[in-house]
This record gives C-alpha cells, sequence and structure tokens, in this order.
C-alpha cells in the first residue's frame, strides 16, 4: 500500500514526557549490589578465602567460643577484635567487590542483550530489508514532532517476515541511540496504526523506559545464578551446604521472582503511560480505535487451547501469565481515553522499597564494621550510619511515590501504612541471600516484643511520610500555581525530616527492647528511651526534622485561595501562635518548677537526675498538647494533612517551653550555664520527637472520633478558647507528672538507679569491673624467692584441674621450640628472646606441667604453672611483645602436615591483674593432616610481681573444629585460677 | 498432482469418497487472497521463506532483556496462515503433521550445509475427502485462537477456509467426475 502520510495530521507534542523512574535505577542498583555482595561473602566462606581456621584457633587462645552469645563477643571486644581483623577485612573488602561485579555484570549483559537483538535483526535481514520512503519519512515527522531530532532520534528498522518481528519495539545498546523495530506489515496498515505504535514507542524512549526495564530483567535472572555460582564450588559437604545455605537459596529465588513479577507490574504500567502519551500527540478517539481493532482479532493468551489437557493447562497457566504479563490487557488498553489516574505507591510497592532499604542497612553495615572492625570504640557508629543509609532510600523513593499517590482523589493509604510496616519489619529480620551477618538474631526467642513495638514505629513513620507527601501534594494553593512534579526543595525537606525522624525512633526502639531483654526491667527500657538509646547524635535529630517541616508547610499566603485555602487563613496562624506561645510558656514554667521545688542539695546524682528529665519530660508533653490541639483544630479540613504543621507547631511549643524553662532556672540561680540551656532545648525536642512519632496514629484516631461525634451547627471555638484550653491541658499535665502519674509511660524518679544499676551489670559482665579486692599480703609478694619460696608458690595452683593429677615429670616451657621458624625476623627475635631472659640472673626458676583428659581437644590438655624469681625486678614484658610482633604471622617445619609445615600467629594483649602489669600471649599453628584441620593452642597468661614473673600457660590440640564454649570457658578458670592461686601464694 | 494417500478403508466408506487435492501454498494464497488481497505480495515472501524452512516459528517468545515491546500486534493474516493451516491439516490428516516439522527450521537438528542446501522444499500436497473437510472447521477455530485470534476471527477464518476448500474441491471432484 502507497499510504500518503500528508493526510494526516502531525501529531502534537505533549506538554510533559512521561516521569522517569530514576527510583527504579536507585533500587535495582541496590538490590543488585545486595545479591552481589551477599554472594560474594557466601563465596568467601565456602571457600574460605579468609582461612577461618587461623581466626577460630585465634579465638579459642583468646577463650572466645562463636558458639556464645553475643555480649560475650563483647565482653572479649579487644581480643575479638584483633582475632577477626584479618578475616573480617578479606570480607569486607570481598563484599565490597561483590556488590561492584553484580552491577557491573548486569550492565554488560544489558549490553550484550542489545547487541543480541540487533544480532537477531540483520540474521532475520531487517537491517537490510528496504524500508517504504513514506514510512521513513512519517517517522521522522513524528519524532521531530516529540522533540527527538538529531542524535536524540532514534533509529528505524522494519523488520521483513523473516525476521520473526510480529509487533513494534524498541531495543537499545548502552550509550548509543535506541532503534525503534517496526514489522514490514505496517506499510499495507492504516497511517493511524503507525502513528500510533511509533508514539508509543517514543514515548518509552523519553521517560528511557528501556534501561530500567532490562536492568530489573537482568537483576531477576542473576539473583539465583550468582548465589548458586558463588556456593557450588565449595570445599563443604552438600548437606553442610544446603543447612547454610538452603534458606539464603529460597530467599533467593522469591526475591527473583518478585522482582521479575514487580518488573512486570511496572511495565504495565509504563504501557498505559505511553499509550496516554499517543492520546496527548493525536486523539483519544484515533488511538482507541487501532488498540480496539488490535482487541478485535487478538484474544491475547491463547485461549483456544487444543484438547482437554491443553485447556486445563492453559487456564492454570493464565493466571501465572497475568502476573508476569509486561502488557495489560488490550480491552483495559483500548478504553485508555477515559481510564482513571493510577494509585502509586501501594501495599506490594511499598513493602518491596522497604525490604531494599533494610537489606541495604545490613549490606552497608556488614562492610563498615568489617572494613573498620567489628567492634569500635562507639558501636552505635557503624550501625547509625548504615541505618541512614538504608532509611535515607526508603524516603528517597517513598516520599516522592506517596506525593504522586496523594494527587489521586480520595485515595486509602492502609496499603501504603501496612507496606511501610511489612518491609521495613521484613527486611529487618530478613537476611540478604548468601549474606554472613544475621542482625536480628540477637532476638532470637523474642521476636513478638521486638515486632510489636517496631509496628508502632513504622506505623507512625507511615503516618508522618503520608502526611507529609500530602501536604507536597496539596501545599494549599490554587492547582497549577505548582509545578506539576514537587519541588526539589520541599521534597528534600520531607525526605530528611522522615529519614530523621525514622533512624532517630528505629534506634531509640532497638536499644529499649535490647535493654529489656537484658535486665528484664521496663525501668531499664524506660530510661533507654528517655536517654535516646544513649545515641548523643539523636539529641540533635529533632532540630533536623522540623527544619524539614517548617520547609514542607510553608506555603505562599498569597496564593491561598480556594477550598483548602481555609485551613491557612490569618485567623489561625496567630491562633496557632497564640498557642504555642501560650504553652510553651505554661509548659516551661511548670518544668521548671517541678524541679526547683523538688531538688535537694544533698540529693544523690540519681535523683538529680530524675528530676531533670522528668522536667525535659514536662517540656516534650507541652508539645504533645500542641499537636493535638492543631489536629484537633483541623479534623475538618483534612486531619492528615495537617499533622506535619501540628509536628512543627508542637516543636515550636516545646522551644519555647525549653527557653522558658531555662529562664525560670535561671531566676532561681539553677543550671546557669551554656550545657543546661542546650540541654533544655535539645532533650525536650527529641522526647518530643520520639513520643509524637509512636502516638501519632492513636492521635488520629481520636481525632477521627471526636469529629464523628461533634454536633452539627457547633460554633469553632475562638482563638482565646483554644489557647486557654490548650495552656490549660498543659498544665493538667505537668500536674500529673508531677505527682507520678504519668511514670509509667515517661520516667519515675527511680529509673535512672535502675538504669545505672543494669550498666554495672553490663560492666560486670564485660569484666570492666575493679580488681577484687584481695586480703593484705603478710609479706612482700614483689620479694625475690629463694627455690622454697618458688615451690610455695605454684603449691596449689593446680588444684582446679580435675582429677588432681599429679605434675609432669618431663617439664618443658611452652611457647619455645627448637625448630627454626620463619621468617628469620622471627625465628632471631625469639632467639635474642630467650638469650636475653636466660641472660637475667635469677634467684629460683620453677616449673610444673599437669596432664588432663579433655573432651573437645586431641590428646588432653596440658597446663604449665612456672614462676622465675629475678635478682633484679623487671620492668616490663617487652620481650614477648617484641616476639609477637615480629612472629605475627610465622611457619614452622612439621613433616607430619601436609604440605610439611603449620602456619602460626602469635599474638599478645596486655592488661593487669590484681594490680600488676599482665599479660597474655596466645600462640596458635593450624594446618592440614590428611586433609583434616588440625590446631595447636598455647596461651599463656603471664603476671610481673616485682622480682617475680609467674605464669599458666594452657596447650591442647584440636582436629576439625575449636572445643565448645564450656570448655573454652572452663581451660580459661584453670588458667586464671592458677595464676590467681599464684599471686595469692606470693603474699603469703 | 493428484496422490492418493489415504487409507482403502476410508476411501471406500460411504460419503468419504476423495474429493480432490490441492498444495497447502495454494490454500494460503487462496485464503489471503479472500480475505485481505492486499497481502498476497507480502504472502509470496512467507511462502518463499516457508518452502526454505526458514520461517519463523508463530508466538515465539523471545527473551525481554534488550527491548520493550508494544504490546500491539497488527493484523497480518500472510503472518500466520501457515501455522494456522499446518496445525490445522496436520490433527485432521495427521500426515501433514511431518510436512510441518518439515518446514520448521530446526537449527539445533540440522547441519548448517544441509540447511543451506535444502533451500527449498515444494509445498506439501493435500489429498482431501468431504468428511475431513467437515473436520476442518473445527480445528480450525481451535488452532486460530491457539495462535492467538480471538475466536470471532478464527472462526470467521475457518469459515473462510471452508469456502475456499469446498469450491476447490468441488470443482475438482466435478471435473474428475
Amino acid at each position: 500500500m502507497s499510504a500518503d502520510p500528508t493526510v494526516v495530521a502531525r501529531p502534537t507534542r505533549p506538554a510533559s514526557r512521561p516521569a522517569r523512574l530514576w527510583w527504579v535505577y536507585l533500587l535495582v542498583g541496590v538490590a543488585l549490589a545486595i545479591t552481589g555482595a551477599g554472594a560474594a561473602q557466601a563465596l568467601y566462606v565456602t571457600r574460605d578465602l579468609g582461612d577461618y581456621a587461623t581466626t577460630e584457633a585465634c579465638l579459642a587462645a583468646s577463650g572466645i567460643s562463636l558458639d556464645e552469645d553475643a555480649a560475650v563477643n563483647v565482653r572479649d571486644a579487644p581480643q575479638f577484635a584483633l582475632c577477626t581483623r584479618d578475616y573480617n577485612r578479606g570480607l569486607g573488602v570481598t563484599t565490597l567487590l561483590g556488590a561492584m561485579a553484580l552491577p557491573a555484570a548486569t550492565w554488560l549483559l544489558m549490553l550484550v542483550s542489545g547487541l543480541g537483538v540487533r544480532r537477531r535483526l540483520r540474521r532475520g535481514g531487517a537491517a537490510s530489508a528496504p524500508v517504504p520512503l513514506w514510512l521513513t519519512e512519517r517517522f521522522e515527522d513524528l519524532c521531530a514532532s516529540q522533540g527527538l531530532t538529531g542524535t536524540r532520534r532514534p533509529g528505524l528498522v522494519v523488520a521483513g517476515p523473516a525476521a520473526g518481528v510480529r509487533e513494534a519495539f524498541t531495543t537499545g545498546v548502552p550509550f548509543t541511540r535506541p532503534q525503534v523495530v517496526l514489522p514490514s506489515s505496517y506499510a499495507s496498515r492504516e497511517p493511524d496504526e503507525f502513528d500510533v505504535v511509533v508514539l508509543h514507542e517514543l514515548a518509552h524512549v523519553r521517560a528511557r523506559d528501556l534501561l530500567w526495564a532490562s536492568a530489573v530483567w537482568w537483576a531477576g535472572w542473576l539473583t539465583v545464578p550468582a548465589l548458586l555460582l558463588a556456593v557450588i564450588f565449595s570445599v563443604s559437604p552438600a548437606p553442610v551446604l544446603w543447612r547454610t545455605y538452603g534458606g539464603s537459596l529460597l530467599t533467593a529465588i522469591v526475591a527473583a521472582v518478585t522482582m521479575l513479577a514487580l518488573r512486570s507490574a511496572l511495565l504495565r504500567r509504563r504501557e498505559f503511560a505511553a499509550d496516554l502519551y499517543a492520546v496527548d500527540a493525536l486523539d483519544a478517539a484515533r488511538v482507541s480505535a487501532v488498540l480496539a481493532r488490535t482487541a478485535s482479532w487478538t484474544s491475547g493468551d491463547g485461549t483456544g487451547a487444543v484438547g482437554p489437557w491443553h485447556r486445563w493447562w492453559s487456564r492454570s497457566v493464565r493466571g501465572v501469565r497475568t502476573v508476569f504479563a509486561t502488557h495489560p490487557p488490550l480491552t483495559q488498553r483500548s478504553g485508555v481515553g477515559t481510564r482513571a489516574a493510577h494509585r502509586e505507591g501501594g501495599f506490594a510497592f511499598t513493602t518491596a522499597v522497604g525490604i531494599i532499604a533494610m537489606l541495604t542497612y545490613q549490606t552497608v553495615y556488614g562492610v563498615v564494621s568489617d572494613l573498620f572492625g567489628y567492634v569500635v570504640d562507639d558501636p552505635g557508629v557503624p550501625s547509625n550510619l548504615s541505618l541512614a543509609v538504608g532509611f535515607l532510600i526508603w524516603s528517597s523513593v517513598i516520599v516522592p511515590t506517596w506525593t504522586r499517590r496523594a494527587r489521586v482523589a480520595g485515595i486509602g493509604w492502609v496499603g501504603p501504612w501496612a507496606g511501610t510496616v511489612c518491609g521495613l519489619i521484613i527486611g529487618y529480620l530478613l537476611r540478604a541471600p548468601g549474606a554472613s551477618h544475621a542482625f536480628a538474631i540477637v532476638f532470637t526467642g523474642h521476636w513478638p516484643l521486638l515486632v510489636a513495638c517496631l509496628v508502632v514505629v513504622t506505623t507512625g513513620i507511615g503516618v508522618l511520610t503520608a502526611a507529609l507527601a500530602t501536604r507536597l501534594a496539596h501545599p494549599g494553593t490554587t492547582a497549577g500555581v505548582l509545578d506539576d512534579a514537587p519541588r526539589p526543595v520541599r521534597t528534600a525537606a520531607a525526605v530528611l525530616a522522615v529519614t530523621v525522624a525514622l533512624v532517630t525512633t528505629w534506634s531509640t526502639t532497638l536499644m529499649a527492647v535490647m535493654a529489656y531483654l537484658a535486665s528484664g526491667e521496663v525501668a531499664v527500657a524506660r530510661w533507654q528511651v528517655a536517654a535516646l538509646g544513649g545515641q548523643d547524635a539523636w539529641w540533635y535529630a529533632a532540630p533536623l526534622v522540623l527544619l524539614g517541616l517548617l520547609v514542607v508547610t510553608a506555603a505562599p499566603r498569597h496564593h491561598a485561595t480556594g477550598p483548602t485555602a481555609e485551613a491557612r487563613r490569618p485567623r489561625r496562624g496567630w491562633t496557632t501562635a497564640a498557642v504555642i506561645g501560650v504553652s510553651g510558656t505554661v509548659g516551661g514554667v511548670a518544668a521548671a518548677l517541678s524541679f526547683v521545688l523538688r531538688v535537694r542539695a544533698d540529693a544523690d546524682a540519681d535523683t538529680t537526675l530524675g528530676l531533670l528529665y522528668g522536667m525535659w519530660w514536662i517540656s516534650a508533653l507541652t508539645g504533645g498538647v500542641v499537636v493535638f490541639s492543631v489536629l484537633l483544630a483541623h479534623r475538618a479540613s483534612g486531619v492528615l494533612r495537617a499533622v506535619p504543621a501540628a509536628f512543627a507547631a508542637g516543636m515550636a511549643s516545646t522551644v519555647v517551653a525549653g527557653l522558658a524553662q531555662f529562664a525560670s532556672q535561671y531566676l532561681a540561680h539553677y543550671g546557669r550555664n551554656g550545657t543546661n540551656f542546650l540541654d533544655a532545648l535539645r532533650k525536650p525536642l527529641a522526647l518530643l520527637l520520639f513520643s509524637a512519632v509512636v502516638t501519632v496514629p492513636v492521635l488520629l484516631v481520636i481525632v477521627a472520633v471526636t469529629r464523628t461525634v461533634r454536633r452539627p451547627g457547633t460554633t469553632r471555638p475562638t482563638t482565646l478558647m483554644w489557647t486557654l484550653s490548650t495552656g490549660g491541658g498543659v498544665g493538667v499535665l505537668a500536674l500529673a507528672a508531677v505527682c507520678g502519674l504519668l511514670g509509667p509511660v515517661t520516667i519515675t524518679a527511680d529509673d535512672p538507679r535502675h538504669g545505672r544499676s543494669w550498666s554495672a551489670k553490663l560492666d560486670e559482665h564485660a569484666g570492666r569491673t575493679a580488681p577484687v579486692a584481695r586480703p593484705s599480703p603478710r609479706s612482700d609478694p614483689g620479694r625475690a624467692l629463694d627455690a622454697r619460696g618458688a615451690e610455695a608458690v605454684l603449691t596449689g595452683a593446680a588444684a582446679s584441674l580435675p582429677g588432681a593429677p599429679d605434675p609432669d615429670p618431663d617439664e618443658e616451657t611452652s611457647g619455645t621450640t627448637a625448630t627454626p621458624l620463619e621468617p628469620a625476623t622471627c625465628n632471631d627475635a625469639l632467639t635474642r628472646n630467650n638469650v636475653a631472659d636466660k641472660a637475667l640472673d635469677r634467684t629460683a626458676e620453677l616449673t610444673r606441667t599437669y596432664h588432663f583428659p579433655q573432651a573437645g581437644t586431641a590428646g588432653g590438655v596440658r597446663l604449665t604453672t612456672a614462676v622465675t624469681s629475678y635478682t633484679t625486678p623487671l620492668k616490663d614484658l617487652a620481650g614477648e611483645v617484641e616476639v609477637s610482633l615480629r612472629c605475627d604471622r610465622y611457619t614452622i617445619r612439621d613433616e607430619q602436615f601436609d604440605v610439611g609445615h603449620r602456619d602460626g600467629t602469635m599474638r599478645t594483649l596486655q592488661g593487669s591483674t590484681a594490680g600488676y602489669p599482665a599479660q597474655r600471649f596466645m600462640i596458635t599453628t593450624t594446618g592440614r593432616v590428611n586433609a583434616k584441620h588440625v590446631a595447636q593452642i598455647v596461651v599463656t597468661s603471664s603476671v610481673l610481681v616485682g622480682h617475680n614473673y609467674i605464669s599458666a600457660t594452657v596447650a591442647y590440640w584440636y582436629v576439625n573444629n575449636a572445643p565448645d564454649a564450656a570448655t573454652i570457658t572452663f581451660l580459661e578458670r584453670i588458667m586464671g585460677s592458677a595464676l590467681d592461686t599464684m599471686i595469692d601464694n606470693l603474699g603469703r | 498432482m493428484t496422490q492418493n494417500t489415504e487409507p482403502e478403508s476410508v476411501a471406500a466408506a460411504p460419503g468419504a469418497e476423495r474429493v480432490g487435492d490441492m498444495m497447502v501454498a495454494e490454500v494460503a494464497r487462496r485464503l489471503v487472497e479472500a480475505e485481505n488481497p492486499k497481502e498476497l505480495g507480502r504472502l509470496a515472501e512467507v511462502t518463499a521463506l516457508w518452502e526454505s524452512g526458514r520461517a519463523p516459528r508463530p508466538r515465539s517468545r523471545r527473551w525481554q532483556g534488550g527491548s520493550i515491546g508494544s504490546g500491539l500486534a497488527p493484523w497480518v493474516l500472510s503472518d500466520v496462515v501457515y501455522p494456522l493451516l499446518t496445525g490445522t491439516f496436520a490433527q485432521v490428516l495427521g500426515a501433514a503433521t511431518f510436512a510441518g516439522l518439515q518446514r520448521r527450521r530446526d537449527r539445533w537438528l540440522r547441519p548448517r550445509r544441509y540447511r543451506a542446501a535444502v533451500a527449498a522444499v515444494p509445498s506439501t500436497q493435500l489429498a482431501l475427502n468431504r468428511v475431513e473437510i467437515a473436520a476442518l472447521r473445527k480445528a480450525c477455530v481451535d488452532h486460530g485462537m491457539a495462535l492467538g485470534l480471538s475466536r470471532s476471527k478464527a472462526t470467521l477464518l475457518a469459515d473462510a477456509l471452508i469456502g475456499v476448500l469446498v469450491e476447490r474441491l468441488g470443482r475438482d471432484a466435478g471435473t474428475s467426475r
């Protein structure tokens, strides 16, 4: 057919292109990085790239078993960090490489797949097929009408019958012009059909749908193979692999299927968007006619199956196909002109974003803690940093999406809120496929409590986010004044507010739950909330949230017309200001009085602290009352939209309360310093932020109930009435707080004491307690001993051994060997130290060695107690330190081992025991005998007491796995007991 | 071009006498001519591909990694006529099954040299009787829907096919008597 394109009117250019889905790139990039990181961790573990045996041996030498709970590892933090440093650094680097490798592989596959499509077309003769002139001209005309000229214009490929192209599509290779491929049958079709299909494809080109669709496609297909490739060449047997990574594999499969299903759902929406674009460029009637014509001949899903079995199979598969269909049914598409706007950001979307955000948190935490130390001075730093990254991703995607959702009239929020709760909590409890870190493991056995607390927090965050989105979507101006897209600054402010609020409340909640589980006391949990989990940085979170809220709620007053302007009329502004000022002043003065009138000069620190926090809580409650008051005032004009303003007003009143409280204290001669001034502002603000977030859903319910019971015709309260009633509410609440009625939910006078007591228990558990008081020595423990004295020192040192074994007559000092070590520097240092030690004059030297059997070890355990009394007191234990530095890693020849040598490490940790310089010297050697992992552990605890050097050494071998926690603890105890006995004997 | 391939028992049954035969390509041409004569040029290309064994598979699933489709396939009878006829005749005649497979490009089973050597194979010859023609209509509707056509469109094509066959075979039968 030689259709004349001039008979068809040139299409118009739509005002806006379909929105580009930048967030899909963000999410798919992050998902790929998480998957790659997990697979890399699995590879690192299954291939034993980090020499786990050496790490395990080092931990065993340090008296640490990985079977113990995390608190024990925290107790032994320095040793733990020392042993796991190399392993974790390797793991961190591998994780980072994996996180980069999989996105890079995906990029390459996108490239290859684009080239593959082009090759397929060339093989089908599409590239060489003659293209009718009118098609080319019409295509160029359509591109020009959409502003796609020059290098931005896509190429046109007309595919003949041999290419097997039945429908038009767009293909592309990254960094090249996309190509629109059309079957040659369009040459014999009506020009309208050509226009519609080309404009549809141009919409995809302008929205850059091709890249993300391709990326998500490959992300979905790579998830499972990446994990399988990582573990399939493992040295471990299959049952062990399945036990370790079976859950990960299932997670990966679910993730892959979900990813492909979400991609299809998103593509179906993009098809609608592309159809709408064609409608805007042409007109609804022409587009609908073409779509309806196509729909009239196709059933779309092959429903005409032959035979009953085929028919049953078709019916069964149809449901699955619907989920993975990349195009909506043509019958739906043909009604494109009259279709209502889509609702974005529903349950599935929000859940998926939440899961990805929390897995991001886990991955980032893993990398940061592995690279910079599992235990740092402040363990909260890597955790909070990772939380901030994860939640920033969540809010960056959710806020703009929910803003678009809020523009749709009559939209509901239950789905998104449920998605917020499910996504964030599931993502927290889940482990990324292949990942080594299990975060929620510390809550094992206490899931209901943890989940219940997180449900409260995430629901509050969901409500706050929806409120901010609604405010962004309906800023109180007439339609058309704002751009179609949300203003970047206001959106960024909302993202900031949500992120900071989420990090603060989430982190504080986890700390409170952990404190409760560890202590069993509600008071301790309450104290953790009051102290924001001991995270000092969170005291500055509330001002950031307030800043974000102010930017979001600030709207140009002169645009305030129309239905939504009612909420912004000047009278309400003055009313809010009056409420803030009066309530803040009343609350601040009441807070100051609660402290000034009750504090006593002779009160202990805990009592004073309780009064201080009670005072700050009153200032915070002032803000809470104002939040409720503002919500009540807006109950008739959209309470959800009023939440940001209510939060901002509440925080403003808390600031006023803080100022009033500081001024009142100042007048009463209390706390006249900058710290008190700062605390008067930041602590109540932080408490208000936490309490407002967790209670806002309840407040909304209460406001909704009051709206339903409000009698029609009731007059609106005046400014004076609002101000007085709110101020009165603050006064009543302050009184209730002082009387202790609010103690169960805020703070009681005893909470600081409980908190401090729990901290002391933690310190005790962590071995940070003060030295045990010993009876005064009857003689100088540091005196030079003779042979008899040395004998007396060792007496009873092995009393705690099972079976009270006799000393082994074949005495031997551990840690020394006649076999030379490699490298030579290590051997020289060891020789030098031995020579130097032998050269020192001594008055006595005695060693006792005991052998005893012990489960989990190969050949039992050897305990060696030794005392050496020097003529001249030793200054320090530097000799062994130097040896350990030179012999950090060494090898020792041993023909019994598969490779003819053992790999060894030496570590030294210095400290003090009973007030004397002490040292723990750990030697491990590992290797394989007949492919079995064999390790030797030698640990020497030594103390320098004046002229005397005493030590207790435990040495043993094990095969494959280190002894269990009970054995390691037992060996630590007998070594410590032996040392304590010798110290006590020195003073006798 | 007449070739009798049916069993003696069928040929001897009442009302099942052979009424004529024709080439699949001819049926396809007559069908397109009846439905949309503008596609005859394209049909010639498709027929050439079909006879050379290079015709693409109907409704073949392509990987979606490097492209994003429109979901809009124009109605082109030439593209579906051979899969439709092959499937229909295969179900009714059985013998055509082999013919259909023979024409399918099978890149995995055939050596490249052999594919190049047997560039073109003449269209399969069909021999039909009245009983088979009656069964063709239902088979055509079923296979049309399996190929993604709506029931109404598949029925229209089936009726057109029966019309073409009745007209041609009736004429053959008249001349043979």
